[in-house]
């Protein structure tokens, strides 16, 4: 008896630790004054001090809160009069309605919030707040829906009919008797809000950042005096607090300190005019684009992207409110066919002069009439010559089997089948279909070898040696290369990719002025030196090259050197033909 | 405004293809403990419902106070229901219960305290008035209930089965309790129950249903005396059912020759010839048993064998085989030790006077 005592209480523990260690780390680290989660640096208080100075992350704090309140109410108005018209009344195809309710409880939640994305960008309401506040109403709706009729159920009916027979009309009746009368004196509404707590938490969201939104209790009678709950509710709301502070202390893309005091002064200013620039995930640099934001009096925010179809997506999909943004050299002809561009006023970017004459009159834009080249470079291969002494000459290495499980290959539809293409001894802009199946044939050949399909981290892959051969961006390999000497870049002798990532301006964009100053700032020779020497991407400005760093000039991952020129090539836009690439790309990934 | 209080005029009330009342018409008088007796299933609650306005008849009209409550929603009806589960507000106090009517006309809070608590003085709960009614007792609950209804002063007080879920002892003694309040204030109690015990105890009327129909309407002891179907009577309390044939008749008595078993002498009713079919009602306690034939005085003996004895306390109870194999049953009031006993297989002879049967008319 009493053994079984300890093992039920044992077992207990062992429950309550499974659920919360995670929790109780992740509070833990939220004082840790190291960056990086995983190691512990001694105890700080640095991060609850950044988080109040973080407006981002206040701004998403104050969405989530904002999304949970009016999604709540909605899904609580309704799903209450659903629950009730269920179970007082009885009609026609009952089930049949029930059942539709129920159904996004057991639907795939990606399903649901994709069906959600879709119908709003057919009936052109702008993704926005007021879309991520419907689709979590529509989330929650069959969750109030089911918890308020499991109540009403074990409700006694008698009550409702007991408050008509004494003189109440039928609302009045709802209102006092049926949320409050349950057998343990908690109230309906408190025990919908207090279980709604976990969708409201999943705040995801399209688009918007939101860092797991709490909802504050809502209508608790003030007559109850059973405080216990309310130790429950400080606990919850400091473990919210704790999940913004892990948030804030996680490392940003450009891992720039954020320390930065920030005067009052400073933040009105900012708050006059924000310039939203939207760019690839490595092409930020904060310390730039505070000196932008200060010496114009306006305040940058940046989003980002890892694919040029991914930009093209969240911009197709009704994303607006950005300004400039960077897209590579073919998606500027499609963005412009698309009519997502502004036109240029060249007048106002006077640096457009100094783009070095390789980059000059290219095919897709010839007159820098939407766009100007901006950082450039090839398309290549990173390798680790300890592990392959012999520079390899050809694509072909990447279809080594010797080199199994450690490959990485761009993730990156146009980039990839260029690569196979080009093994293939084919141009990477090839339309025929027989053609492109072959590459997809090839790539599905070569999925075995291939450890990750990567745009983002494979520098950091091969710096820590987990890949020793890497598909890539010339200044991500550049990168790789400080950080470990024995890594070097090829163009292969079957060619490969130039580009140029192109600064646009977007026809959405409400400050198409600031955007070409800033446009301008960022072509200028300073702070294009700059740039190329902290990002080892090489900057489009020819007087900026000599006051590059040499050993970056040097790099041919970073400039291509004049000899390979000659087989370089652009990617261009393919027009229909992109539909092959399309269905190729999904059937190789879901291989 | 006439002597009634509730008119039911041919009310019909179908729950789905089912009938539940069926063409009932009834008057309930002012002031008047009126209950309405029946199995479950026999439309008794229905017609409650009916009158508190949580259904609305298909057919047919009600009138409470002389004014139709055709289109008046339940909360606007001068009648209070006492739940059959009570149904008190959890999460109010008694005292909150009790206001709630009071609260829903609006009445002033100074009323308010006065009316709840002469109504907690009634039902004898003055000092409960903060409890929540989880702390109750079912007993205080059912009072509570009651208080509730009765603080509004409507002018019917409906009750649906009111002390079905009390134990014995405590139901008696409500009974007696309900039934003084109620002559206390005068107001019309409509008494739902399938227990003919509280029907007969309390009532002025009581009005016997079965699928829907008014069986019978009368006193108490009209109902119980002179049941006029052998439903009524089986239902009304147990009953040895005779039947036979009337032999012959005099002004006050009829012969009923019944097969296999002496003829029977019973008061004679109005309206019946020589010859007929006829049940005849023998309620078991007022049926005597003895072991020698004398008659004593006794207008009628018939000899029977003991079958089963079952005691209960405060009465015997015997199950007699007839001759004509027939089963009766007998109760005998327990009047001490010195009191004979019959033992299971012992003849007896079954005894009684020719006014203690009826004959019943259908």
């Amino acid at each position: 008896m009493r053994g079984r005592r300890v093992w039920l209480l044992s077992v207990s523990l062992a429950d309550l630790l499974f659920l919360y260690l995670p929790i109780g780390v992740l509070i833990l680290f939220s004082f840790n004054a190291s960056r990086l989660s995983a190691t512990w640096q001694g105890f700080t208080f640095q991060w609850y001090r950044a988080l109040a100075a973080d407006e981002a992350l206040m701004t998403s704090l104050q969405n989530s809160l904002l999304v949970a309140s009016v999604s709540t109410m909605i899904a609580t108005v309704l799903g209450v009069s659903a629950a009730v018209s269920l179970e007082r009344f009885q009609f026609r195809r009952q089930q049949v309605v029930e059942g539709a309710l129920l159904l996004p409880l057991v639907m795939p939640e990606v399903m649901m919030g994709v069906a959600l994305m879709l119908f709003f960008v057919t009936i052109k309401l702008p993704l926005s707040l007021v879309t991520v506040t419907l689709g979590h109403a529509a989330f929650n709706l069959p969750v109030v829906m089911v918890m308020v009729r499991a109540r009403l159920r074990k409700l006694d009916p008698g009550l409702e009919e007991a408050a008509r027979d004494l003189g109440a009309t039928p609302w009045q009746a709802f209102q006092r008797v049926t949320p409050r009368a349950r057998p343990d004196h908690r109230g309906l509404w408190d025990q919908a809000s207090a279980d709604r707590r976990t969708p409201a938490f999943r705040c995801g969201g399209w688009g918007e950042p939101q860092p797991g939104g709490c909802k504050p209790t809502s209508s608790e009678p003030s007559l109850r005096r059973s405080g216990s709950r309310r130790p429950a509710r400080r606990v919850f709301c400091l473990i919210l607090c704790f999940t913004l502070a892990f948030l804030a202390c996680q490392p940003t893309p450009e891992d720039v300190p954020k320390n930065t005091p920030k005067t009052g002064a400073d933040a009105t200013s900012r708050a006059a005019t924000t310039l939203h620039y939207f760019t690839w995930t490595d092409y930020v640099s904060d310390d730039l684009l505070n000196a932008f934001g200060k010496a114009n009096g306006v305040k940058v925010v940046v989003d980002t992207f890892s694919s040029n179809e991914e930009l093209l997506a969240k911009l197709q999909s009704g994303a607006t409110g950005y300004d400039v943004t960077v897209p590579s050299d073919f998606m500027v002809s499609i963005m412009v066919k698309q009519g997502l561009l502004a036109e240029l006023d060249l007048a106002k970017i006077p640096n457009v002069g100094l783009v070095e004459e390789r980059l000059q009159h290219l095919p897709f834009d010839p007159e820098n009439r939407y766009s100007i080249p901006y950082l450039w470079g090839t398309v290549g291969i990173g390798y680790d010559s300890n592990v392959i002494p012999a520079e390899p000459e050809s694509w072909a290495v990447l279809w080594d089997p010797r080199y199994k499980g450690r490959i990485s290959m761009l993730n990156d539809q146009r980039e990839l089948f260029g690569a196979a293409l080009r093994a293939m001894g084919q141009s990477a802009n090839a339309k025929d279909p027989k053609i492109i199946e072959q590459a997809k044939a090839k790539l599905v050949s070569q999925k075995p070898l291939v450890k990750t399909y990567s745009s983002d981290n494979y520098d950091q892959l091969l710096v820590s040696g987990e890949v020793a051969l890497a598909h890539g961006w010339g200044g991500a390999v550049a990168r790789a290369m400080v950080e470990r000497p024995s890594i070097k870049y090829v163009v292969p002798k079957e060619g490969a990719t130039i580009w140029s990532d192109c600064l646009v301006v977007l026809k959405t964009s409400r400050n198409r002025e600031l955007a070409m100053r800033f446009i301008n700032f960022l072509l200028d020779r300073d702070v294009a030196a700059r740039t190329t020497n902290r990002l080892l991407f090489a900057s489009s400005n020819r007087e900026a090259k000599p006051l590059v760093l040499a050993q970056l000039r040097q790099n041919p991952a970073v400039y291509p050197p004049d000899s390979t020129f000659d087989r370089l090539e652009w990617i261009t836009d393919v027009g229909e033909a992109i539909k092959l690439y399309d269905r190729a790309w999904t059937e190789l990934k879901l291989r | 405004m006439g002597l009634n209080s509730v008119e039911i005029r041919e009310v019909v009330k179908y729950h789905g293809t089912v009938i539940a009342v069926d063409h009932l018409s009834l008057e309930v008088r002012r002031g008047e403990f009126f209950s309405i007796l029946g199995p479950s299933g026999s439309g008794k609650t229905t017609t409650l419902r009916l009158l508190a306005g949580f259904e609305r008849p298909d057919q047919g009209e009600i009138l409470i106070e002389g004014r139709s409550m055709r289109e008046v929603p339940p909360n606007l009806r001068p009648v209070n229901l006492v739940f059959q589960s009570y149904a008190l507000f959890p999460h109010l106090t008694v005292f909150g219960n009790i206001a709630f009517g009071l609260e829903m006309q609006r009445i002033a809070r100074a009323e308010t305290q006065s009316r709840v608590h002469a109504a907690l003085g009634m039902v004898k709960l003055g000092s409960k008035h903060d409890r929540m009614p989880s702390q109750l007792s079912g007993g205080e609950q059912q009072r509570v209930a009651l208080a509730r209804a009765l603080v509004n002063r409507p002018a019917v007080v409906l009750l649906d089965e009111p002390l079905g879920a009390l134990d014995q002892q405590l139901r008696q003694e409500m009974q007696v309790e309900l039934k003084a309040i109620q002559e206390q204030v005068g107001i019309t109690f409509i008494y739902v129950t399938h227990h003919q015990e509280e029907a007969l105890t309390m009532s002025d009327r009581v009005a016997v249903m079965d699928h829907g129909r008014v069986l019978q309407i009368g006193s108490p002891q009209d109902i119980y005396e002179s049941p006029v179907s052998a439903f009524v009577a089986n239902f009304i309390g147990l009953s040895n059912l005779v039947e036979g044939r009337i032999a012959s008749m005099t002004d006050a008595r009829c012969t009923v020759s019944v097969p296999d078993l002496p003829t029977i002498l019973v008061r004679r009713p109005g309206g019946v010839v020589e010859g007929s079919q006829v049940t005849v009602v023998l309620r078991p306690e007022r049926l005597s048993l003895a072991r020698d034939v004398h008659r004593n005085g006794f207008d009628n003996t018939v000899p029977a064998r003991i079958d089963k004895t079952l005691y209960n306390g405060s009465e015997m109870h015997y199950l007699l085989r007839l001759s004509n194999s027939a089963l009766w049953k007998v109760r005998v009031p327990n009047s001490g030790a010195e009191q004979k006993r019959f033992l299971n297989g012992e003849a007896v002879f079954v005894r009684w006077n020719a006014d203690e049967g009826v004959i019943l008319s259908e």
